[in-house]
């Protein structure tokens, strides 16, 4: 099961596997992000290129608008390693 | 081999995903190979249900361990040849105005695995994928 949801201080919470399935539940969310944004995900298990598309696409609307872009923070040693290996890691905030 | 039928649709992720964890749990395999398991099988039926439209068959997939070697193959029957072992590489240290998403998920399934097969025999699409298994 996966979830994304946008709370009222302007962070993202992930949860569960972001695998291809979940592209547009996930699109909805992050299209509403306007400003930056913190993206948590602690409660995330998993992701897949589908997945880094869809925050590859924000960071790049974001970024393009004069913005800052994405914060990711507490993802798990695996998704981390998904990150580097796609060399995310110089496009993205990650702490 | 342990093989099973999945419905050519996105939607069989999830089933794909308890196949992995069932024959992970009966192969001594930890939560890292699952997650790699799950990964490489996710980025090959994707494409295949992407780039294989036209084909109603399902995909099967099929696993086995032999001491510490994983072999993982991705049959799609019935389909044209599509040989994603051959896609371009992807440049991972362009600027972020210069990426795209496509072809992302072939260039992660080479960084896994220690080997990545394409055949194409009888109109019928064979992925095999070794990956060895750390002590």
């Amino acid at each position: 099961m996966f979830d994304a949801k946008l709370l009222d201080d302007g962070r993202v919470e992930l949860f569960g596997r972001f695998d291809a399935a979940q592209v547009e539940k996930a699109r909805v969310v992050f299209d509403l992000v306007k400003g930056p944004a913190t993206v948590d995900f602690r409660g995330l298990e998993y992701i897949s290129s589908a997945g880094l598309g869809i925050l590859l696409m924000t960071q790049r609307r974001l970024k393009e608008a004069g913005g800052k872009g994405l914060k990711l923070m507490n993802m798990n040693k695996h998704i981390g390693d998904v990150f580097r290996y796609a060399g995310f890691d110089q496009v993205f905030e990650i702490v | 081999m342990t093989e099973k039928k999945f419905k050519r649709d996105f939607s069989s992720l999830e089933l794909i995903d308890a196949f992995v964890r069932s024959f992970a749990a009966g192969h001594a395999l930890d939560d890292e190979m699952v997650f790699t398991l799950d990964f490489v099988i996710e980025e090959i039926f994707t494409n295949m249900v992407k780039y294989q439209s036209a084909s109603g068959n399902d995909v099967s997939i099929g696993l086995s361990r032999e001491n510490d070697m994983l072999t993982i193959r991705l049959v799609d029957y019935g389909v044209e040849y599509f040989d994603p072992t051959s896609a371009p590489g992807v440049d991972i240290n362009k600027p972020l105005a210069e990426r795209r998403p496509g072809g992302l998920g072939v260039h992660l399934v080479k960084s896994y695995v220690d080997d990545f097969r394409y055949e194409y025999t009888d109109d019928n699409s064979i992925i095999t994928l070794i990956k060895k298994v750390k002590d």
